[in-house]
């Protein structure tokens, strides 16, 4: 069972998506990963996703990740390709970017491309990565005054902040997690696309984004 | 001669004690002097623009109005920004990149006058382009 609005790239490679989709995988069971897909005339399509802490990635996408349109008009889609170049020229080649919770106060400086973490963030998600990236140009995907804070989700923040610690992250930085769990809440990656996927008048809500997470967990997997 | 009269007054306020609201008041007048010189029309802000523009490739033109644009907005130089929002030639530049500059300039947009005006002055050219109704949508998409 494959919706209409998440697409393969077998069927429909990324070569010929739109300038700027979501992209979105299936990484372990019950949890997925989301990044943005960019391409330009001369250049074959790049996935730009934070991996991990102070690893983003910009690369060819793999098969794996299945792709949703945005709902915004081709030159538009054409113009935020440029400024997911921007992202990742400073970040690939530059400043590290911190993975972390965010009280949803960051987004990308929209003049240097640099991120500018709120007062109670510790650095973003793969999920949170995308907003921002789209929030710099203040185009907001998700209205996210209508997340709920979720029990499970404080249990996964914990996990977050114990694969930090052990993959060396500095003292100050998980600390620095560990203030927002409970605080910041979380989308899923599943949600963010589910919720682009469906709805064409963004920012989109909590409910619509829960049902295409549902009918995205269906066609990858949970 | 702009700038040395627009710090004059700097200078005048040099020979004694700089208290908190004196530096304050000098640094107003220095980013006063900033915005003035670099309100004038700057032909030149947008050449490289121009020139990728010229050769067709449309989106490293959009990625060098996105650097000139970051220049300017990130130097708090809204004026200037403006005074090439009011230069941009929408009949030579390809209506993709006139878009970009729009997006690029979205989030400074309260304090750009000229941004509407570039709005106004692209719609017929997008609506040749792309016809009335995606024209409409792309202009709606960028306020």
């Amino acid at each position: 069972m494959h919706p209409a609005w998440l697409k393969k790239p077998e069927v429909e490679p990324f070569e010929r998506a739109p300038f700027v989709v979501l992209a979105i995988k299936r990484a372990h069971p019950g949890q997925f990963h989301v990044g943005i897909v960019h391409r330009s005339d001369a250049e074959t399509p790049r996935l730009l996703h934070l991996a991990w802490h102070e690893d983003l990635r910009n690369g060819p996408p793999s098969a794996e990740y299945c792709w949703t349109r945005l709902p915004f008009e081709r030159a538009i889609c054409r113009s935020l390709a440029g400024i997911c170049r921007k992202v990742a020229r400073w970040y690939t080649e530059g400043e590290p970017l911190p993975y972390g919770f965010d009280d949803h106060g960051t987004a990308f400086d929209p003049n240097t491309g640099v991120v500018q973490l709120g007062s109670d963030s510790s650095g973003l998600t793969c999920s949170t990565f995308v907003l921002a990236v789209f929030r710099s140009q203040r185009y907001d995907l998700l209205r996210l005054d209508s997340w709920p804070n979720r029990e499970e989700d404080e249990a996964w923040a914990d996990q977050v902040a114990c694969a930090l610690e052990e993959d060396g992250a500095t003292d100050e930085h998980v600390q620095r997690v560990r203030r927002c769990i409970g605080k910041a809440v979380r989308v899923r990656p599943e949600e963010l696309v589910g919720a682009v996927g469906l709805v064409s008048d963004l920012p989109a809500d909590f409910e619509p984004a829960v049902r295409g997470a549902e009918t995205i967990k269906l066609a990858l997997g949970r | 001669m702009m700038q040395t009269a627009a710090f004059r007054p700097i200078l005048a306020d040099a020979g004694g004690f700089a208290t908190a609201e004196t530096v304050r008041r000098n640094w107003v007048r220095v980013r006063e002097a900033q915005e003035n010189v670099f309100s004038l029309p700057q032909p030149d802000v947008l050449a490289q623009c121009y020139w990728y523009n010229e050769r067709r490739e449309v989106d490293l033109a959009i990625d060098s109005a996105l650097d000139s644009f970051d220049r300017l907005l990130r130097g708090g130089q809204f004026r200037a920004a403006d005074a090439v929002l009011r230069a941009v030639d929408v009949n030579y530049l390809h209506p993709d990149v006139s878009v970009a500059i729009l997006v690029f300039t979205r989030a400074a947009a309260e304090r750009l006058t000229n941004r509407e005006r570039l709005i106004d002055r692209l719609r017929p050219i997008l609506e040749g382009a792309e016809g009335p109704e995606t024209a409409r949508r792309i202009l709606e998409q960028v306020r």
